[in-house]
């Protein structure tokens, strides 16, 4: 697992909307080809998160919530509205509480 | 000698640019009519550079080389990131730098045990626009950016923010040239984004009340006691860009502050908090 990793990918997509519409054109061969030319591996639930936008497993493993809303918000509005988008996101985060997301927990 | 003519601190929200253009709703038509009025007091003090404390959002500074402060000493600084302004509509704006003060907070800073990081080659985000296009629109004085990792944890406990505060003071007023300075501190009150509690308000009108109370009286100790990293957190995920207005505190010593008023809003609350070197400023306050 690397919370830095998926950061830096978020990060890559919702700051570079060339890169965005990369993304949305095929998800899935846009993280593959990212982990390749970056030479930077997500786990398989990392890389299906990102896949997916899934931002409840984003959220629960930890990657920065700025950043999820940021890619979530840049990825799904307008497809979503995004008053539809925040009510969705806040139910789906409200179970999950405050996952520690330092990139380096304190352990032990 | 230099001068600190004034110190102010003021939310940065990147939604407040939209949301304010033309606000219709009574709660936006008064915060924007407070950005005013600060702007006209904030004219008054003729400064001739802003220093602006502030966090940039993991957009120039990432988990790849995160400065826990950090002077930037550029002599322009372009402004707003391409994803700010299609999210938020943020105009691309260039500041002109100030190198001389800049460079001068940067040798001063060390020399009071400040290990600053110092960059002479950066972009601002919203936290430095935001509050510049408010309270400046001409964006006619220079800035000075310090900016300060309150987004990527592990932080720097507040009591280090508050010692920052008082050593950019002492810094400035030994600055040789006459400088007229003004410091803006950049954060917010108690805010979330990207948590469960994002854009409904205040996660915690409580922690924006009992801060600013202190505020109010001149009680650094007990908001140096309040602003642990459990209770910033508790009180909205991103809560630690308070610790700018710490930093505002820190540059006058921890007096009671002149102006303190907290708005509420639809996104975070909306403070003001400002102090005057001149007494005669203080009063129209």
């Amino acid at each position: 697992m690397s919370r830095y990793t998926v950061n830096r990918i978020l990060r890559d997509l919702y700051l570079n909307s060339a890169e965005l519409d990369r993304y949305r054109a095929d998800p899935d061969r846009y993280v593959q080809h990212w982990q390749l030319t970056h030479q930077r591996p997500l786990t398989e639930a990392e890389a299906d998160a990102v896949t997916a936008a899934d931002y409840a497993a984003l959220y629960a493993m930890g990657a920065h919530p700025y950043l999820i809303w940021g890619f979530c918000e840049a990825a799904l509005v307008p497809g979503i509205a995004r008053p539809d988008l925040v009510a969705a996101y806040r139910a789906a985060l409200l179970p999950l509480g405050y996952p520690e997301v330092s990139t380096t927990p304190v352990t032990g | 000698m230099s001068t600190l003519v004034g110190v102010v601190g003021v939310q940065h929200n990147p939604l407040l640019w939209r949301a304010l253009a033309d606000p219709t709703d009574p709660q936006l038509i008064s915060l924007r009519a407070s950005f005013d009025a600060c702007a006209e007091r904030v004219a008054k003090l003729r400064p001739d550079v802003v220093v602006v404390v502030t966090t940039d959002h993991l957009r120039q500074w990432f988990y790849d080389n995160m400065p826990t402060f950090l002077v930037g000493k550029a002599p322009w600084l372009p402004g707003t990131f391409p994803d700010e302004a299609r999210d938020f509509g943020i105009p691309r704006v260039e500041f002109a730098g100030d190198p001389a003060l800049a460079g001068w907070l940067h040798r001063s800073g060390l020399a009071q045990g400040f290990d600053l990081s110092a960059s002479d080659d950066l972009r601002v985000d919203h936290s430095v626009v935001i509050p510049m296009l408010f309270l400046r629109p001409e964006l006619d004085v220079p800035v000075v950016p310090v900016f300060t990792n309150t987004m990527a944890p592990p932080f720097a406990p507040a009591g280090r923010f508050y010692d920052l505060g008082r050593a950019l003071r002492v810094a400035i007023e030994s600055f040789p040239d006459d400088r007229r300075v003004l410091v803006i501190g950049s954060g917010h009150t108690a805010t979330e984004v990207g948590g469960p509690r994002q854009f409904r308000g205040s996660p915690s009108p409580e922690f924006d009340e009992r801060t600013f109370e202190l505020f109010r009286v001149g009680d650094h100790r007990s908001l140096l006691d309040l602003c642990t990293d459990e209770n910033l957190v508790r009180a909205g995920n991103l809560t630690h860009q308070f610790l700018n207005f710490v930093v505002t505190f820190g540059a006058v010593d921890g007096r009671p502050a002149d102006h303190a008023e907290v708005h509420p809003s639809p996104f975070s609350s909306s403070p003001f908090l400002e102090w005057y070197e001149d007494p005669a400023a203080r009063s129209v306050a």
